[in-house]
């Protein structure tokens, strides 16, 4: 019963976006209907929100008729988990992605900004058309209401690795949200592409979206690394694994985005926008291509599902209509030009390095692909490529932060920027000599405790200088990112590791920290098997507490999971796994890791997230000064126009 | 300046951003491509001897052998089997009749020696259709 509703919903879904889609082209044609129009988007959200409302009651309800709760669902899973595994598997994440999709819409067509205006109406095209895309996806190709050919008594439960942490509740929908959310940039560019012209009253509206994704996706992807780190034992936080790059792809794109539209130059922001937004968008797509047809495992499994192909076919018609329109558009309007050493151009160079570091990062996560399709067989490409390609671009992406931060507004303070510069630069290389110093730490690395000084200490001297007061939520931003490159720098270069069979009773150190193993306790609950390895921290003889790596062993799924330990602490975190525990419980192998600064990472990315929300507050009060301004700094160029 | 050479110092930036992208992942891609290969296929040909290479397969139930520091199994495509020797004791998540990927080199009297050993998790977060009864 459930499962007809879902698919009914996801017929009514289907229709009503093709409604949305065809009112709203009505809209921008013909300036009329848009009550109507707007109807439809609620239409579609709501067959959404039935359809995920379905799928939730039946993993809740534990109706194994559904194959997907057959699949994802166990009577003895958590209610928690079995909530989140609406989208621990790909036909139900699929639906995650519609509801937000849909809401992301209505959300557009209710806005109260600028209603009347012919881009925000192309842009409901737009998403209409994507929204239509999806609906269809998920209807042809990745039913989650597909009925189980045999009713099973009980089912798998969710992928043992996704029910480890709570952050699971909340990174597939944050990083949903902020990939579909880049649709209404999106939207808007290939609405300014449609209705052409010298009107930029579309940039705002299409930054803000792009801003409140950005920072969502920020959180998503912050989430993610943090899950891995907690969750999958190996000590690490990034891969450069294909799932973690297709969220890193947009992110790149998106930033570079969000500093070309802050750009004076109007005709230069536009333009820029047009074609980041669009990127974006198309990373976003490209990203799902290849983490959920198969692709990345090998060619030829993607087209086992038709979801592969459709989403690849999707992919070449949304970069052939851009296309169209860009090569359709008129070239008339000449940008205006930038000055070699401007605030303006610092934003395009640093668009330019961001778009660069994508360019390497999609390069190696394709490189498998293309390399099989030329019959190179089945390859992979290791962390050392995007170590050594785009580790140096990103510190590159730094330094022209750390100078562009400090480029004044106006001509007044340019001396002042001299001076800062100095400073913020030898403060750089002090922290370089020092640190190179005292220990050896890669030369990347290295290199990135120095940009980082470099950064926080030009934002120090610019804090409260009255014209970089509307700058602080970059600032911010920027001060995140220097922690973050802190905290990935030193756990790379420091930290510890060591692996060894511990009896009940011995100890292992590693950095003058040392673990004592305690206990072994092995217990059965629900649909698995824990074994817990207790052990004893301490440093030089005072006790530092306890810590407890687990290993889980599930039955249905004959699978093993060690899920680690981690005590953070200001200086670092003490992360103990346990990897293997001999059958009369007196041995375990434990794994004891100190990782220095690894707090900081999180620290900052929440730091880069605060900054963009900060600016997303922001912008609503400050708008109209902003305007003013803006007038105010394009009025010296205006006799130039007239000259043309 | 301001107005003679519209855009020139972001062209000029372009052109040697982008010569630098495409040094960089040449480069970059030089030692870092590494090549699945199953059983069957190291078995048949002796190309990928030496060379750093991922064989996949599943672990043949009654050849996991663990004296102490070093393991030793087979990796199995169904057709070919592989001996692996691996330096360091394996965690329990790593158990016959599963899925795994090794990465290391093989030597020419044909076992493989294993630099890491993975266990396979599904890409797609799915089970096997035959688990469901």
């Amino acid at each position: 019963m459930t499962a007809v509703i879902g698919t009914l919903a996801l017929i009514a879904g289907l229709t009503a976006s093709i409604a949305w889609s065809l009112l709203w082209l009505r809209v921008a044609l013909s300036g009329s209907g848009i009550r109507a129009a707007q109807a439809s988007c609620i239409v579609a959200l709501l067959s959404a929100v039935t359809a995920c409302g379905a799928l939730e009651w039946a993993l809740v309800a534990h109706d194994f008729t559904v194959q997907y709760v057959a699949e994802n669902g166990d009577r003895s899973v958590p209610l928690y988990f079995t909530v989140t595994s609406l989208w621990s598997a790909l036909d139900g994440s699929l639906l995650l992605w519609l509801l937000i999709l849909a809401a992301v819409g209505s959300a557009l067509a209710w806005g109260r900004s600028s209603s009347s205006s012919p881009h925000r109406a192309w842009a409901m095209v737009t998403t209409g058309i994507v929204a239509v895309f999806f609906f269809a996806l998920v209807y042809f190709a990745a039913n989650p209401f597909e009925l189980s050919a045999v009713v099973p008594i009980d089912g798998l439960g969710p992928n043992p690795l996704l029910r480890e942490h709570p952050a699971i509740g909340v990174h597939p929908p944050l990083l949903y949200a902020g990939f579909v959310g880049m649709v209404v940039p999106f939207g808007y560019a290939v609405a300014a592409l449609v209705v052409g012209g010298h009107d930029d009253s579309w940039l705002a509206p299409a930054r803000r979206w792009a801003l409140g994704a950005w920072v969502v996706l920020t959180v998503g992807i912050l989430l993610g690394a943090w899950w891995s780190y907690a969750v999958l034992g190996w000590g690490g936080y990034w891969a450069w694994d294909p799932v973690e790059n297709a969220s890193l792809l947009p992110w790149l794109t998106a930033t570079a985005a969000l500093h070309v539209t802050m750009s004076g130059k109007r005709s230069i922001a536009a333009r820029w926008a047009v074609g980041l937004f669009s990127t974006t968008f198309i990373l976003v797509l490209v990203g799902t291509f290849l983490t959920r047809s198969g692709a990345v495992a090998s060619v030829h499994s993607f087209t086992e599902s038709p979801l592969g192909p459709m989403l690849l076919g999707f992919i070449v018609l949304v970069v052939g209509v851009v296309t169209a329109l860009v090569v359709r558009q008129d070239r008339a309007v000449s940008p205006d030009a930038v000055r070699l050493w401007s605030r303006d151009s610092g934003f395009l160079y640093n668009a330019i390095l961001l778009i660069a570091v994508a360019a390497v990062v999609l390069t190696g996560t394709v490189y498998p692909l293309i390399g099989e399709l030329l019959g190179g067989g089945r390859s992979t490409v290791d962390a050392g490529y995007y170590n050594r390609a785009a580790v140096p671009v990103l510190l590159a992406v730094m330094l022209v932060m750390g100078v562009a931060q400090l480029v004044p507004t106006d001509e007044v303070v340019r001396r002042r920027m001299l001076w800062r510069l100095a400073i913020a630069s030898a403060a750089g290389l002090i922290t370089i000599i020092a640190v190179g110093s005292m220990s050896q730490p890669k030369t990347l690395s290295l290199l990135a405790f120095g940009l980082a000084a470099f950064v926080l200490t030009g934002i120090a001297s610019v804090w409260f200088s009255r014209s970089h007061r509307r700058m602080r939520p970059g600032l911010v931003a920027h001060g995140g990112l220097a922690l973050v490159a802190i905290g990935i720098a030193a756990s790379s270069s420091y930290t510890i590791s060591q692996l060894v069979p511990l009896r009940i009773g011995d100890s292992v150190t590693v950095n003058g920290i040392s673990a004592r193993l305690i206990g072994v306790d092995r217990r059965a609950s629900g649909d698995r098997t824990t074994v817990t390895a207790r052990l004893d921290l301490g440093r030089d003889g005072q006790s530092l507490g306890q810590s407890a790596p687990v290993l889980h062993y599930y039955p249905a799924r004959d699978t093993t999971v060690s899920v680690p330990s981690v005590r953070s602490r200001l200086s670092g975190d003490v992360y103990t796994t346990v990897t293997a525990v001999d059958d009369d419980g007196a041995r375990a192998t434990i794994r004891l890791a100190v990782n220095p600064f690894v707090p900081v990472i999180w620290l900052g990315g929440a730091v880069i997230a605060l900054g963009g929300a900060l600016a997303l507050l922001r912008r609503r009060q400050a708008v109209v000064t902003e305007l003013r301004d803006a007038e105010v700094v394009e009025a010296p160029a205006l006799p130039e126009e007239s000259l043309r | 300046m301001n107005r003679a050479r519209p855009s020139g110092p972001v062209l000029a930036l372009i052109v040697i951003v982008g010569i630098g992208v495409v040094l960089l992942v040449t480069a970059g891609l030089q030692n870092t491509v590494v090549y699945y290969r199953t059983p069957t296929e190291v078995k048949q040909s002796t190309s990928s001897v030496g060379q750093t290479v991922r064989l996949g397969g599943r672990v043949q139930p009654g050849s996991l052998h663990d004296d102490g520091g070093s393991t030793e199994f087979e990796l199995s495509d169904g057709r070919s089997a592989v001996l692996v020797q691996a330096s360091e004791a394996l965690p329990d998540t790593f158990r016959e009749g599963q899925d795994a990927v090794v990465e290391g080199v093989l030597e020419p009297n044909g076992t493989f020696r294993a630099r890491t050993v993975a266990v396979k998790h599904s890409n797609e977060y799915r089970a096997p259709r035959q688990d469901i009864r």
